[in-house]
């Protein structure tokens, strides 16, 4: 599957790269080579620099000092344009396409096909893209507006603009994040025919097994330093958690003791939210972790929403706690005990600029409110309380928590709805985003919170992460319930069988 | 489990699973093109409904063709007349001179409130040129566009550069720009030339020049910005500034550079307008921002950027002009056209929420 480097020149030369940001140094000294023609992937936890590193190569931002050559000319002062021109493209990791414009136009985004007059030639243009889309996903219109599009969807037209540049370099930030298994091998079976044509991938990833799938070099990066740079065919899954984390770190698959028989905190039945929930039935123990997985598009996230009432329930029973859950909106089920978690921390959930201990009682202030007055004191109780209980790594609770990791970020948030003491908590992708040490921590939390008799119904596109948490796993497919299995016993090629098939 | 996704999973497990069982907002909103549906009379009505709702200009036409089927029938010797219709137009002229510039920051995510006092600025430094120095009036006209370029210079750079909120940067340069107008000359020039004065009332087959400036300045802008690459680069901009500059697209620039537009284009608005009255005074800025913007926004263009058309705008504009002239045929308080305006923008702008979420989140 890998191969060894060949021993031509660089196509990418890096050397004695630094960048600060205020009050980080987010590189130091960082050395890098990418050979013509291979597959390289970056690997290190949030905030070790890879992102930056990427945001560099291809423009976004300029290095303080060092030098970067890219086939032999100084790309040092490069911008995102002279990046595009010199063949180096560059799929973010956020999304960087306009909704409301045609799949076609946003592919060709400033570089549209003109005539003489200036004019757009939109149907050369919708060829073009459709040669470029079809190897990514057959089914995706030029024409359609990308508002029109699944998440995943709109991830292959931001791939397929990358590939619309005349590439010699493509730069790929965490990009199967939002995308199926399926969806997945073509995107691999694309940057693998790009190899064969001699054309360079930085591949930065968060899952391990990616990168003995379809790297041939890896370095890894920890604090903005590179702690190793090898062959993939030389290197183990170990070795590379080894120098990400600095330290040994086994990360436990499995840790599922079988549910005691315990009261039912919540029985959905046939529920039907339109138009991404068409029937789902599933019930949740005290102390218990149910997952729910599925492909995107499933409507894992959407039959959480549904539950939580963010969505409309059309039809369908819920019961909680003996009595059903009749409330139209949020605030009705945070009354009745529900809570969560979103997907999206930073858009949904959390308030970046304050500081971590009104973060924490946000969503309880009842509970620091002496007299009306939200008491100072009262609200550090609450939160160092968790902040103990949780190890949130914090300096003080008056730090503002746009400073904090992204997994001490979680884990605040996590606390805020702990703080409303609920009976039911549903946590949305439990850790996108988050590295792989705290990634452990937060399984370790939910499970710690099952343990106090807490119900947990817990959504995720990582499988492994399914495995590792749950003690049922329910499985869905456009839309509805197709199966049950339990944790203990579940394959991954069970669940996967399940979710794609029905 | 639908019949046709099982016939689909046998024959290719692959397809089905990628293909997300995503409803579209199109979908989800009635019948779409492809379907295999036979077409019937309630189909084709309700698409032909749907296609309205979704498109703000496409309602505009409508709203437009009901009020003048309704004045034409009950007011057929006032309003449907030659001389109303080249009144509507060459009171739409001015207006639809400054939607293009509007339309084009609005596309672009932003706005200028300063049109007014650029165009009062203007105007009375081309009129005391003429009218007090004795300049010629070509030279006097440069003279006014380039005062236009240099405050939508300044108000680019302020928005931009100095990233102030462009509320606040127009509003405040609003008051600058009256301010030294009113400086130069306090009471407004008039008269100007007669010179100057016959350019603005001139006959070109039939319509006043103000019509034949605006209608070759829109035909020429219509095309320019719905089918060139440079002027679609504002819907990038406008639609996620990210977006566009992640795809190599100067935001900064191009944002620089349409509220110099504007300011060229409302300098211009000032000089056709002082040249058919033969006077520039200060008053002739009041409530053009709220005018142009309402009309810009009855177009389809939103505040949020990204959406809109040169067309849409001017029959905003048209739309307005012909809401003032029936009031005026109905014999209403002359206040009451504020009034109108001002809920007819409203109107606009709610029934464009509840269309967003009718449609949902999805969209």
């Amino acid at each position: 599957m890998t191969t060894a480097a060949p021993a031509s020149e660089p196509v990418l030369r890096i050397r004695g790269l630094v960048k600060k940001f205020p009050g980080v140094q987010a590189l130091r000294s960082l050395d890098l080579d990418v050979y013509r023609g291979t597959v390289h992937a970056i690997v290190g936890e949030n905030g070790a620099g890879k992102s930056t590193l990427m945001n560099i190569i291809a423009g976004v931002t300029n290095a303080d000092s060092g030098a970067l050559e890219f086939d032999g000319i100084d790309i040092s002062t490069l911008t995102e344009q002279k990046a595009g021109a010199l063949g180096i493209g560059m799929v973010h990791q956020e999304r960087s396409l306009v909704p409301e414009l045609s799949v076609a136009e946003n592919v060709f985004a400033g570089r549209q096909p003109i005539t003489p007059l200036g004019t757009v030639r939109w149907r050369t243009m919708a060829r073009d893209t459709r040669s470029i889309v079809d190897l990514l996903a057959r089914d995706i219109d030029p024409k359609a507006r990308v508002a029109s599009l699944s998440p995943a969807e709109q991830h292959m037209v931001e791939i397929a603009k990358a590939l619309s540049f005349d590439l010699r370099l493509l730069i790929l930030d965490e990009p199967t994040a939002a995308l199926t298994p399926t969806e997945t091998e073509r995107l691999f079976a694309v940057v693998r025919s790009l190899r064969a044509k001699g054309i360079s991938t930085l591949y930065i990833t968060h899952r391990l097994n990616e990168v003995f799938e379809l790297a041939d070099h890896v370095t890894v990066l920890r604090d903005g330093a590179v702690t190793g740079s090898m062959n993939v065919a030389d290197c183990t899954e170990d070795e590379l958690i080894r120098r990400m984390v600095g330290r040994a770190l086994t990360f436990e698959r499995r840790n599922v003791p079988a549910a005691k028989p315990a009261r039912e905190v919540l029985r959905v039945t046939q529920l039907r939210s339109e138009p991404r929930v068409k029937s789902a039935s599933l019930s949740v123990h005290a102390g218990e972790i149910v997952c729910i997985a599925g492909l995107i598009g499933a409507g894992r996230t959407e039959l959480c929403e549904a539950l939580f009432g963010v969505r409309r329930r059309d039809s369908g029973e819920v019961i909680l706690d003996g009595a059903p859950l009749t409330g139209r909106n949020p605030s009705d089920s945070v009354r009745r005990g529900v809570a969560m978690v979103p997907e999206d921390r930073k858009e949904a959930g959390l308030f970046l600029g304050m500081d971590v201990t009104s973060n924490v009682v946000a969503a309880s202030l009842g509970s620091a409110t002496r007299m009306g007055v939200v008491a100072r004191n009262l609200s550090d109780e609450v939160a160092s309380r968790y902040v103990s209980s949780m190890r949130i790594r914090t300096p003080n609770l008056r730090q503002i928590l746009g400073n904090l990791s992204g997994g001490n970020q979680q884990k605040v948030l996590l606390a805020k709805w702990l703080a409303t003491k609920p009976k039911l908590l549903i946590v949305d992708e439990p850790t996108r985003g988050v590295d792989v040490g705290a990634r452990e921590e937060i399984y370790a939390e939910l499970r710690a919170l099952a343990g106090q008799g807490l119900a947990l119904l817990v959504v995720s596109l990582d499988l492994t992460e399914v495995l590792a948490l749950a003690h049922r796993i329910v499985v869905m497919r456009e839309g509805r319930v197709v199966g049950e299995i339990a944790g203990d016993a579940a394959t991954e090629e069970e669940v996967v069988r399940l979710a794609a098939t029905g | 489990m639908q019949p046709r996704d099982d016939i689909e999973s046998s024959v290719n497990p692959d397809t089905d699973a990628a293909g997300a069982p995503v409803m579209t907002p199109s979908e989800a909103l009635g019948p779409v093109a492809n379907d295999a549906a036979p077409w019937t009379p309630y189909r084709v009505a309700r698409r032909v409904v749907a296609t309205v709702v979704r498109s703000r200009p496409l309602l505009l036409v409508v709203l437009t063709f009901v009020l003048v089927i309704y004045m034409s029938s009950r007011f057929p010797t006032q309003f449907s007349t030659w001389s109303n219709t080249k009144a509507v137009l060459l009171d739409s002229s001015v207006g639809a001179i400054l939607v293009i510039g509007m339309m084009i920051l609005m596309i672009g995510g932003t706005f200028d409130l300063s049109i007014g006092g650029i165009l009062v600025f203007t105007s009375i430094i081309t009129g005391t040129m003429i009218a007090n120095h004795g300049w010629p009036v070509p030279l006097a006209i440069l003279l006014g566009l380039a005062g236009g370029a240099g405050c939508g210079l300044v108000n680019g750079i302020l928005v931009t550069r100095i990233k102030i909120n462009a509320l606040i940067a127009t509003l405040a340069m609003a008051g600058v720009y009256t301010g030294i107008a009113q400086l130069v000359d306090s009471s407004g020039v008039t008269p100007i030339s007669d010179q100057f004065s016959k350019m603005g009332n001139a006959l070109i087959l039939g319509l006043q020049s103000p019509v034949w400036i605006a209608g070759v300045l829109i035909a020429v802008m219509a095309v320019a910005v719905s089918q060139t690459r440079f002027f679609r680069q504002y819907y990038f901009v406008g639609g996620s500034e990210r977006a566009a500059r992640l795809s190599g697209i100067p935001a900064t620039r191009l944002i620089v550079l349409a509220f110099t537009m504007m300011g060229v284009l409302a300098a211009l608005a000032g000089i056709v307008n002082s040249s058919r009255l033969n006077a520039a005074t200060v008053s002739a800025g009041g409530g053009l921002e709220l005018a142009t913007i309402t009309a810009a926004v009855l177009g389809g263009a939103s505040l949020a950027g990204g959406e809109g058309t040169v067309i849409g705008g001017v029959l905003g504009v048209v739309f307005i002009s012909l809401v003032n002239n029936s009031l005026i045929i109905l014999g209403v308080d002359v206040f009451w056209q504020q009034i109108v305006i001002g809920l007819v923008l409203i109107f606009a702008v709610s029934f464009d929420r509840l269309r967003q979420t009718r449609l949902g989140s999805s969209g």
